[in-house]
This record gives C-alpha cells, sequence and structure tokens, in this order.
C-alpha cells in the first residue's frame, strides 16, 4: 500500500497545497519553505500511536497571515492522504480483506483506494477546537456505515508505519534501549527459556569471581548489609552487589554497536565515532529493522514510509551521493528533505518536489507526467477519452479529464468541438492546453536527468538561468558578467550550455516546471531558428519568446563572427600569429571576416579559451562587453534579484 | 478447538451433520427438514472456518430472511469462537445490501445517508408524487396507476429495471404506463434519498452487475457465503447471489428445504433450487433426522407432504429422532358446529390443559382472521393472549420522541420527523413548540430544525427537568454526534420522569407511559443486536437503517398465549401447537383451490401445512368446523392426506 498524493490545507504556510508522491520523493526548496511542515503534517495524520490524537495541532500550526488570526478565526487546517494502488490487484487480498470497510474502488479503472482526512477546525457551537479523523469516498465525502468505526483507524495504522529520522540523528538516543529501532530489536530478541536459565546461572557464576577477586568488595555488602537491621526485609541474605546485570536481556539493552576505525586495532563504540558514521548508522539501523521486525511486529503486508530529513548531514559528498544511491535499498517508500547537491544529482527530476516561498504561503512544485481539469460528463468526451486512451482519461466520480502528455493542436481543437459554445469551458480547455506544453517526454527527462548529475543538481538551486548554445558563450558570458562587476555566482545564476546536454526545448520545460526565470541566447543561424522553434513548441507566447529569447542581432551571424565585428578581430588576429596560423586576406579587404571566421572555427572553445587569456591579460575593462551581452546579463540578473 | 462450547456442540453432532459442518471449499446443498439442527450445522461450520483460520483476515458471509435467525447464528458463533465477530457479517439480505450501498452506492447516486422505508404509506405517498410528476409527461398515466405499488415492488423482485419495464407486460397499453410511472417512482425516491426494502437488494445487484469490480471486491473479502433458509430466496435475491458469486466463487453453503417454501407469493419458488443446483453443481447432503417432533407428528408431515410433486426428486422422508410420547401427542378435535364454536372450544381447551404454561402454547392460523376469532375466545375465557406481528414504530410517546428525534438530528430538514418530536415532547412535558415557528426560523438562520427546536425552547422554559434533556440533545446530537449517550440520558430522563408523574399520581402517566416499560426492552435489545451486527460504533445513519428494518415488537410476556399466522410461525418451534381452521378454503385457501388441486398455489398450502404441524416439540392439536363465514365449508384434504380423517 503506497501513499500516492498528499493534500495540505491551512497548515503552517501550506495554505492549499497538493503532492503526488511516489516511491522516492525527495522534497528541496529554501528554509522555511514548508519541508518540514510536510514531513510534520504525515507526522501527524500517521502517528505512532492514537493516544493525544484530539490535541494533534498546537496553534501555531493553523495557518494565519494576519495579526487578527487566530487558530478560532482559521478555515480549519485540513490533511489528507491518499494511498492507492498504481495497477488493477496490486494489493494483496488479504490486506483488502482487513481493511475491507475503508477501500474506495475506481470501478472503471478497478484501482484501489484509501482516502484519510484529519481536519482540525474551531467549532462556534462547541467553542472548541474539534479535531477528527476520517476516512474518505473517491470524491472526499466521509465515509459512512461501517466506514466510519473508530477502529478502522487502529487497524489502518497497523498497516503503514511511518519512521521519521529528522536532520539531528544521534546515534547515543537512536541506540539507546528505549529508541524506536535499536529498543525494539533488542527487545524483541527471542532466547529460549532454556537459554535463559543457562545464560543467568553463567552470569551468576561470573558475577561471584568478580565479587571474589577483590575482598573489598565483600566487606562493602557486609556493611550494607545493616539495612536489613534497621529494615526488617525477611529472611536471608538480601543485599548483593552486582557487578554484572544478571539478565539476559538487562546485558542486551546495555549492548553497543562498535566499529573498528581505519588502521586501528581498538573497538571505538559508535558514539565516539564521527557524526557521519553516527548518522548513516542510525540509517541502516532503520533498514535493518525494516528487513528484521516490520512485518513479524505488525501485519505480513504493513508498508514502512520513511520521513527523512537531510540525510547527508555531516557526510562527506562522496557518501552523500552513495547514501542517495543506497535508499533504494531500504524496503520504503522514502520522502527525503535535502539541501544538498550531492544528494540531488542522483535523484531523477520527476522525484523532486520543488517548496517555493510565495508571500505568506508555500507552493510546491514537480515535474508533472499528468495535467487535469475539471469538465462536465459528456458521451462525446467518453468516446473522446477512449478512442484516444490512454493518453486522455476521464474520472466520471470526480468529473476530472486528464491528459498523460503535451496535448496536441488537432485533439485540442476536438475537445472544444465537445462543448460548442460553452465559453467557460473553452477558456478551461486552453488552460489545460497551455498546461500541458510542457510537458517533459520521457527522453527530455534522460537528458535532463545525466544533465543534472554531471553538474551536480545545481540547476535546482539556481535563481535564474542563462541558457546556451555551447561552452564559448558559457565562457564568455561568465567573463563578461565579471567585467560587468555582476559575477553570475553571487546572483545564483547557472548558465547551461543546451547543446552538449540535451535541448533547448527541455530545459525550458523544466525552468517553466520549477518557476525558475531564464534567457536564452542563440545565434541566428539555421540551427539557431531551430532551437527557438522548439521553445515555441512548448507553449510560450510570441511576447514571451521576444523577451527570454535573445538570438545574435544580424541575420545568419554566429558567436564568431558577432565577436569579430564587435571588436575583437585584433585579438583573433594576434592570437592566429601566436598559432602560425596566416590569412589570406588582408584587415580592411572584402571577405576578412569571413576568413577569420573561418578560421576560428575549427577550434570555437579553444579560440575563446585564447581570447579571454588575452582580455585578461590586457587588463580589459567592462567597455569591452558588447552591448548586446551587457543587456543580457543585465537582464537575467534583474530576474535572480527579483 | 479452542472453547468447550464449540467442543460440545461439534461432539453433538451426528455424524452426517458434521459432514455438512466439516465442509470446506466448494458448493454444498444441505437439504434440511424441520428440527433437523440446521442452524447448529451452519453455526458450526462457520465457527469452524474462523477457528481454523486465526491468522487471515477473510470474512465469511451469513445471509438470512430473519434478523432473528441473523442474531441468533451470531451470538452462538461468537459463543463459538470469540473474538472473531469482525470476520464475521451475519445477517438479512437487506442488511447486507444495506451495508454494500452505504459503502459504495455513491456510484450509483446514493447518498450512505439513504432513508430506508419499511412502511406502504410512506411507499404510497412516493408512488401518489411520482403519479403526478409522470402525469405532466405521459398522456397515458392516470390516478387510476396510484395503485400500482404492487406491481412496482413485483417488477423490483424479477430485477426488472425502469429502462426495461416496457416490453416486459403482455398488455402493450399497461405497459406503457409503467414505463412511465416506474421511473418517476425511482426519481421520487430518489429526490428523497430513500430506498425501499426490494431496491435495497435490486441497487446492490444493479452495483455488482455495472461494475464488476465490486463483486470481484465482495468475493475477495467473503471467500465464503453460506445462506440460511434459501427456498425462501426470490428472483432478486438469487440474482444477487449469482452476481456476488460470480464464476469463479464456488464456496456456497446453502441451507434449503424445498417443503417449507411458504413464499411463493414474494416470488420464493423450488425452481430456485433448480437453478442453484444447474448453476453451481453443488454437493447435497440431506438431513432427514428430525430432532424436534415426536414420531406421530414426523408420521404425519411425511403422510403429507407425499402429495407434492413440485419437490427434489430423491427427497428423503423425514425420520424421527425421538420416542413416541403416547396418546394425546395428536389430537383431531371433534367437528365443530362453526368457526365461532371452534374457537371458543379452543379456548376452553387451552385453558383446561395448559393452565400455568400458556407461554408454552401457539396458536396457528392460516390467516389472520382465523386467529382473531381465537384471540377473542381466549379474552372471554379470562387467558393472556397476544397476536403476534411485525411492528414497524414505536407507540410509547417517549420512544416516538426518543426515535423522531434521532431521526430528525440525521435528517435536518424533515417536517415529518419534527412534527413527531414536537407533538411527543408535548406530550411527555406539556411544553409546545410550535412546527411552523421552527421551520420559519430555521429557513432564517439557514440551521437545521433540532438546532432551532433546541433554541426555542431554550426561550420558552425554565423547567428544570425540561432544560435537562434539552442540553442533553444539544450536547450529544448537535455539538456530537454521540446518539448512544443520547439514548442513555433519554432512558435515564424518562425513568424519572416516569417516577414524578407516578408520584404525583396524575392521569398522564397511564396515557404517556403506556407500552413504555416493553417498548424500553425492545429499545435495549435492538440497540444491543445492531451493535452486534455493525459493530460498537455504529453510525447514526447506519443504525437508524437497521432500525427500520427490524420489527419493533415486543417478546410476548410470560404465561400468555401467543397467536400467530403460520408464516410467521415459520422457523420457530413451540412445546403445544394449536392448528385452526383446517377446512378447504382456509387451509388450503380458496384462491388455491380456484387454481386446482395440483396447482402450485395448492403445493404451497401443503407446505404451510406441513411447517405448521412441525413446529411441534410435544403437542399437536387440530380443529376444524362446519361453517366458516356464514358458508358450509368441508373438513381440509389435509386432514385425509395425513391420515387423521378417513373418506
Amino acid at each position: 500500500m503506497k501513499l500516492r498524493e498528499i493534500f495540505v490545507k491551512n497548515f503552517r504556510c501550506l495554505v492549499d497545497v497538493s503532492i503526488p508522491i511516489q516511491d522516492t520523493t525527495v522534497l528541496v526548496g529554501e528554509n522555511n519553505s514548508g519541508k518540514t511542515a510536510l514531513l510534520d503534517a504525515l507526522k501527524i495524520v500517521l502517528p505512532r500511536s492514537l493516544q493525544g490524537r484530539g490535541i494533534a495541532f498546537d496553534e501555531y500550526d493553523y495557518y494565519m497571515s494576519k495579526v487578527a488570526d487566530s487558530p478560532q478565526t482559521s478555515e480549519g487546517i485540513i490533511i489528507e492522504l491518499w494511498f492507492r494502488e498504481d495497477k488493477p490487484d496490486e494489493w494483496p487480498n488479504s490486506l483488502i480483506q482487513a481493511l475491507s470497510d475503508i477501500i474506495q474502488t475506481d470501478p472503471l479503472k478497478d484501482l484501489d483506494s484509501i482516502g484519510l482526512r484529519v481536519s482540525s477546525k474551531y467549532d462556534t457551537t462547541s467553542k472548541e477546537i474539534v479535531t477528527k479523523w476520517e476516512f474518505l469516498t473517491l470524491d472526499g465525502q466521509p465515509l459512512g456505515g461501517k466506514g466510519a468505526s473508530s477502529g478502522n483507524l487502529t487497524r489502518f495504522l497497523s498497516y503503514i508505519r511511518l519512521f521519521y529520522l529528522s536532520a539531528l540523528r544521534d546515534s547515543d538516543t537512536e541506540f539507546s534501549p528505549r529508541s524506536q529501532f535499536w529498543g525494539r530489536i533488542l527487545r524483541d530478541l527471542k532466547i529460549s527459556e532454556e537459554q535463559t536459565m543457562m545464560l543467568s546461572e553463567e552470569l551468576g557464576k561470573l558475577n561471584e569471581a568478580v565479587l571474589k577477586a577483590d575482598p573489598r568488595l565483600d566487606q562493602i555488602r557486609s556493611t550494607l548489609e545493616n539495612i536489613q537491621k534497621i529494615m526488617w526485609l525477611g529472611d536471608g541474605q538480601n543485599t548483593s552487589i552486582q557487578a554484572l546485570p544478571l539478565k539476559p536481556w538487562d546485558l542486551m539493552s546495555k549492548s553497543v554497536v562498535v566499529i573498528k576505525a581505519h588502521g586501528n586495532e581498538v573497538d571505538f563504540p559508535l558514539s565516539r565515532h564521527g557524526q557521519g558514521i553516527q548518522s548513516l548508522a542510525v540509517l541502516f539501523l532503520f533498514q535493518a529493522y525494516i528487513d528484521v521486525l516490520l512485518k513479524p511486529t505488525f501485519q505480513p503486508e504493513t508498508e514502512a514510509i520513511l520521513a527523512l530529513e537531510e540525510p547527508e548531514a555531516h557526510l562527506h559528498p562522496q557518501a552523500t551521493r552513495a547514501l542517495a544511491r543506497n535508499l533504494d535499498e531500504v524496503k520504503s517508500q522514502k520522502i527525503v528533505s535535502s539541501h544538498s547537491p550531492y544528494f540531488i544529482q542522483e535523484i531523477p527530476f520527476t522525484q523532486i518536489r520543488m517548496f517555493r516561498r510565495n508571500g505568506s504561503s508555500s507552493k510546491i512544485l514537480y515535474v508533472k507526467r499528468s495535467f487535469s481539469v475539471k469538465v462536465p460528463n459528456t458521451p462525446e468526451l467518453l468516446k473522446f477519452c477512449k478512442n484516444n486512451a490512454p493518453k486522455f482519461d476521464y474520472h466520471e466520480g470526480t468529473t476530472t479529464l486528464h491528459v498523460n502528455g503535451k496535448m496536441g493542436e488537432r485533439e485540442y481543437r476536438k475537445l472544444l468541438m465537445i462543448y460548442p459554445g460553452q465559453t467557460d469551458i473553452h477558456v478551461q480547455l486552453k488552460r489545460l492546453y497551455g498546461e500541458s506544453q510542457i510537458y517533459l517526454s520521457n527522453g527530455d527527462l534522460a537528458d535532463l536527468d545525466t544533465y543534472a548529475k554531471r553538474i551536480r543538481g545545481e540547476v535546482l538551486f539556481a535563481r535564474a538561468w542563462l541558457l546556451c548554445e555551447g561552452q564559448s558563450e558559457y565562457l564568455l558570458f561568465r567573463f563578461f558578467a565579471e567585467l560587468l562587476e555582476k559575477p553570475l555566482d553571487q546572483f545564483g545564476i547557472t548558465v547551461i550550455d543546451f547543446q552538449n546536454n540535451g535541448s533547448p526545448g527541455a530545459f525550458v520545460g523544466l525552468a517553466r516546471t520549477f518557476e525558475t526565470p531564464w534567457i536564452m541566447v542563440c545565434d541566428n543561424d539555421a540551427a539557431g531558428q531551430e532551437f527557438v522553434k522548439q521553445i515555441e513548441m512548448r507553449g510560450l507566447l510570441p511576447d514571451e519568446i521576444k523577451e527570454l529569447v535573445r538570438p545574435l542581432p544580424e541575420s545568419g551571424m554566429d558567436l564568431e563572427m558577432f565577436l569579430i565585428k564587435n571588436g575583437f578581430a585584433q585579438e583573433y588576429v594576434q592570437i592566429l600569429a601566436e598559432r602560425k596560423i596566416s590569412l589570406v586576406k588582408k584587415h580592411d579587404e572584402a571577405g576578412f571576416e569571413d576568413e577569420l571566421a573561418s578560421k576560428i572555427r575549427a577550434d570555437k572553445t579553444g579560440y575563446t579559451i585564447a581570447l579571454l587569456e588575452e582580455l585578461r591579460r590586457t587588463s580589459a575593462d567592462s567597455t569591452r562587453v558588447p552591448s548586446f551581452f551587457a543587456k543580457i546579463i543585465t537582464d537575467v540578473v534583474a530576474k535572480a534579484v527579483l | 478447538m479452542r472453547t468447550k462450547e464449540l467442543m460440545k456442540a461439534w461432539e453433538e453432532l451426528s455424524p452426517i451433520q458434521r459432514q455438512a459442518a466439516e465442509w470446506a471449499d466448494g458448493p454444498l446443498l444441505v437439504l434440511a427438514g424441520p428440527g433437523s439442527g440446521k442452524t447448529k450445522v451452519l453455526t458450526c461450520r462457520i465457527a469452524r472456518l474462523l477457528e481454523s483460520t486465526l491468522d487471515e483476515n477473510f470474512r465469511v458471509l451469513g445471509l438470512t430472511f430473519t434478523n432473528k435467525a441473523a442474531d441468533e447464528m451470531r451470538s452462538r458463533v461468537a459463543n463459538f469462537v470469540p473474538g472473531q465477530e469482525e470476520r464475521l457479517f451475519l445477517g438479512t439480505f437487506h442488511s447486507f445490501c444495506a451495508d454494500v450501498l452505504r459503502l459504495h452506492g455513491t456510484h450509483l447516486g446514493i447518498n450512505p445517508n439513504f432513508h430506508i422505508y419499511s412502511q406502504d404509506a410512506d411507499l404510497q405517498a412516493v408512488l401518489n408524487n411520482a403519479v403526478e410528476e409522470a402525469k405532466k409527461i405521459s398522456d397515458v398515466v392516470s390516478d387510476l396507476d396510484k395503485k400500482t405499488l404492487s406491481v412496482i415492488q413485483r417488477l423490483k423482485a424479477f430485477l426488472i429495471l425502469p429502462e426495461q419495464c416496457c416490453e416486459i407486460f403482455k398488455n402493450k397499453e399497461f405497459g406503457e404506463r409503467m414505463a412511465a410511472v416506474y421511473p418517476a417512482y425511482e426519481a421520487e425516491l430518489c429526490k428523497r434519498n430513500a430506498l425501499d426494502f426490494n431496491s435495497l437488494i435490486l441497487k446492490t445487484y444493479q452495483l455488482l452487475t455495472k461494475f464488476p469490480v465490486f463483486a470481484k471486491r465482495y468475493r475477495i473479502v467473503y471467500p465464503y457465503i453460506c445462506i440460511d433458509e434459501f427456498q425462501d430466496a426470490n428472483q432478486a435475491q438469487y440474482g444477487l447471489i449469482r452476481a456476488l458469486a460470480g464464476d469463479q466463487h464456488r464456496n456456497l453453503f446453502v441451507v434449503a428445504d424445498d417443503d417449507q417454501i411458504i413464499y411463493q407469493w414474494n416470488g420464493a419458488s423450488h425452481e430456485r433450487l433448480k437453478e442453484l443446483l444447474n448453476d453451481f453443481s453443488p454437493m447435497v447432503i440431506q438431513l432427514p433426522m428430525n430432532y424436534r417432533c415426536p414420531p406421530e407428528i414426523v408420521e404425519l408431515a411425511n403422510n403429507l407432504i407425499r402429495h407434492n410433486f413440485l419437490r427434489t426428486a430423491d427427497k428423503k422422508p423425514l425420520e424421527a429422532f425421538r420416542h413416541g410420547l403416547g396418546k394425546g401427542t395428536v389430537r383431531l378435535l371433534e367437528c365443530f358446529p362453526d368457526v365461532e364454536a371452534e374457537a371458543a372450544e379452543v379456548a376452553k381447551d387451552i385453558k383446561n390443559l395448559h393452565s400455568g404454561h400458556f407461554g408454552s402454547v401457539v396458536v396457528l392460523g392460516r390467516n389472520r382472521k382465523l386467529l382473531d376469532g381465537v384471540d377473542i375466545a381466549l379474552r372471554h375465557e379470562g387467558l393472556p393472549a397476544v397476536i403476534s406481528q411485525r411492528k414497524d414504530e414505536f407507540e410509547s410517546t417517549p420512544f416516538v420522541w426518543l426515535h423522531s428525534t434521532l431521526r430528525l438530528a440525521n435528517d435536518g430538514q424533515n417536517r415529518r420527523y419534527l412534527e413527531a418530536v414536537c407533538g411527543s415532547f408535548a406530550q411527555l412535558t406539556q411544553v409546545e413548540i410550535d412546527v411552523e415557528d421552527v421551520i420559519s426560523q430555521s429557513q432564517a438562520l439557514s440551521m437545521g430544525y433540532l438546532q432551532i427546536w433546541i433554541r426555542l425552547l431554550n426561550q420558552k422554559t425554565t423547567e428544570t427537568f425540561v432544560k435537562e434533556i434539552v442540553n442533553e440533545t444539544s450536547r450529544c446530537l448537535v455539538r456530537g454526534r454521540d446518539f448512544q449517550a443520547f439514548s442513555k440520558s433519554a432512558l435515564a430522563w424518562f425513568t424519572s420522569l416516569a417516577q414524578a408523574q407516578r408520584q404525583a399520581e396524575s392521569d398522564p402517566y397511564n396515557e404517556v407511559f403506556t407500552r413504555y416499560d416493553e417498548e424500553k426492552l425492545v429499545w435495549e435489545e435492538l440497540m444491543g443486536e445492531i451493535k452486534r451486527n455493525l459493530g460498537e460504533e455504529p453510525t447514526l445513519e447506519a443504525f437508524l437503517q437497521e432500525l427500520q428494518m427490524r420489527s419493533k415488537e415486543p417478546p410476548p410476556k410470560a404465561n400468555t398465549v401467543v397467536l400467530m399466522t403460520i408464516h410467521g410461525a415459520k422457523g420457530k418451534e413451540f412445546d403445544h401447537v394449536y392448528l385452526i381452521g383446517l377446512v378447504d378454503d382456509e387451509l388450503p385457501s380458496f384462491q388455491s383451490k380456484k387454481k386446482g388441486d395440483r396447482s402450485q398455489e395448492m403445493e404451497e398450502e401443503r407446505r404451510n401445512c406441513f411447517v405448521a404441524i412441525t413446529r411441534t416439540i410435544r403437542t399437536l392439536t387440530l380443529s376444524y368446523g362446519k361453517k366458516y363465514r356464514g358458508w358450509p365449508k368441508e373438513p381440509s384434504r389435509f386432514l385425509f392426506e395425513m391420515g387423521l380423517l378417513k373418506r
């Protein structure tokens, strides 16, 4: 049983968000953008025990944005979790049998789901905060009949367990006998009665030997025995000294994990190792717990959700990357928050949820594989969906049309024709059409993921992107920006040379998905125009294209020609001369620029590097920056600062 | 076996009973004669299924035709395997369907908070409105169609949907009318968010067939289905079982006796058993041994039922387990001159023979009229007597108030419930609240009727004993939805109210609290049974739905003669049975005689007689007269067939 969607309303800064959840889901975003709020929301809906769930929320949990706001004026917190089958018959029969009273089924797709809602709202009649736990019908109504019975929650929680590991993982607490995993493992140790007796006996002997080793101990014991004279405690010897715990469990509770450090022969207890090792140990402990104890403790079908905050804490970059890859080994659903590019570079974009603060609330952005709109049910629509399955599907219960891909122009026209003259629906369909244009195909995503790996996930942390064709532009932009005293790194701007890393369309799709501001520069030749066309296909309006896509100024012009024409011919001639490459044409002869450009094109990047070296050597200043580049840099910085 | 109770019950099973109780997988038909211990077999079987699979989650579905049978079996199973109640649904077809529709009815547009209309008056009101609506769109519909309630019920009993009904009728014109009225009736029910008994079954059938995923789902949850008294199933109920079982589900455990079909008028038929044999090819186990009746009566029963042709081909005759009780076990009273004399003499006979043990006597008659005569005669003799019959609504003022308050809490804008709340509360407390005031304020403030009713009461009265219960109503039903707490408070309040009034020795006590004590028992009993069926904390709407499906008839008082129709006596047993009115035109009925000696109807009458006599544990007394309602009658043919009279 997998968690597939979380819906939150008015909980801290999460005012109205809906987040699809995958087997692994990674939350990224600046501090205070709501990542912890989301994990806390999960903790509240899936508590470890049901005690005290009436007071699950404190007063600062209710979304408040104005001074006069209070929990009493809040519209109320709603947290909904939806567990859903990915395909028919996925959930085992025994699970369906046990949870039959709360499982709802999509009758056409044959997909089972469970919806659980916690709502908390001030009730004006009873003048108190009422917190309710309800299982839901597919359209979000509370279930009646047996579905409303209170025993359902207890039973449900024995099938789904949430484990929360916070950023501050301390092995001392996590490996204590009372901890959630280690303690459980220790308590669950099964030692036969016979063995227990034997061990107790052995321990007793050992204890005696220790006591006899130093006669002073026995002396102390007999002194202490005087207690008995003051308080009568019964016959026999009542006072003893235990050098060792005499019960096997007592002994086990004292057990510690020891690790030999590199090149050392002494076993050091875990707590004496570095923070990083401790952190990792706790994670692996969780894995061990899932593997060994989860199912025996609860049900054979019980599944775990691991909410993990900043797993990268205290870890070396390589270790962080290894951890990200290892996370797959943990047999549970994982919801991870992270600030580490090293971690995120290993995570496919589809698994990333980007939290962005937007005034007093947050929004959550992610790569959408499906787009939806609510439109009324008609026989024509059903027919259309049937003919265009699985790209289009319609859910009758919620009257929602889904398009699982990029909607084509013709498909759009056909949909409009299903609702002739109904302008309000046409507006909705137009929005759907527009939204679906940012759809990223599997090919796009594969390219993007490879790229992200190479540049360490940095793109996701950038405040703005500057898209350019190749490495020459990449180097030039960074250099010019320095000359303009606007170093791009300082403004959080990432320059992306898209030609080697996929297609500009894919990057623009990604930028729109995560709402990252961007500007793109390209040659004004045939190839450049092809790039512009790709971007047009992402559903941008002509005005947006004009503002964001900046081809070099003259028709047919590429970067080399642009630089020659914009004051760098001199430097290039000099560089060629150093490389003993001579030119046929003279400086003022017709065709000189073409010949020069053709030589440079033979090694574009090489000449760019040489050019930049030369400019640095001669201490070029901001006057050398062509106004075309200067404008782009100013514009993109303005977007990043916004 | 984990419990002594189960072990003991198991040991008591005969080898053939045990064979049935041990049945694991695959379809089985148990042909169980009267008194053959079928309930024991069924409960042992269910208990064993549950006990041998303690670490599994599947549930067992047990379907019955009466709540009584379900309640009894549930408590037996709970006794055999404690703690497994959650893995068992034991209830009537209707109760099961209500449960399904509460959970998944939304896919057919049924709000889980639906009402169940069980009374003809309610349904007639629905039909009247429907006909008015239908008249607007169809010229052929007229007020005449307000008499088609039974037609609609029959259509439903045959699983015919509104859109299919036009072609069903031979009479084209009538078909056309029904094609307008039936959909309008359904639309009216839907508007009121209500279902009648037959639509509980029909809608569930529709859900399972229109969306096979739900049938699949219920097959997973209930891999074992047991059906009690299968012979009573009509087309709709059997259709439901077929839909539920599908082609894969074979674990059907069916108990039936084709000699006890007495619900032919409701669609039950011996054909159903044939269909079952055809569709599932079950193995058949016969339980002919009768543990209830003396051998003398078993012989009568065998003599009688032999004359039926429409029954399982190789059905074994009943075998008596018990020893003979000797003379007096079966008595045919000398022919009386008329029905009045018959009633009077039967009353005297009961008085003479069973004084002090009237509770062990039942008087059975084919129809209610016959019973009325004996009822009067018994009272004339000074004997306590009661005619047993289904009771749809509570009658005593306190429970009318309690029930309608709960209904109003569940259905905030229902005028009828509001009227009942105001009326009964005024009788209880002399505080009058005007229905129209409540309604107009409710519209102005957009609050529910109950809330307004509470407001108005708080304004109107300062008396503590009224305030007390009003506050409780508000606390339990408006702020919370804890109807069980409300019920508790209300009962406590009634008790103090009754005491106060009794002390005042005022007359109203007698009137207001008439039948209060017996209905209190019924209320508590029903509350307990419903909780055992639905779980400790049923929702208010589910509770009210279940309550609607159950009879509110109180158990007979001690030492009281009970009078019953044969239909009412089905599934029961009594020490001393009086079967009256054994003449042609009564048993067998006039209608069946008209259909002919070898008609299905005549066979059904014979089975009625068979059922009646096999209720007997100790003695059976039969009676007949010469004249009924002024007409001379012949002794019942069944008396000859049983061998009690010779031609």
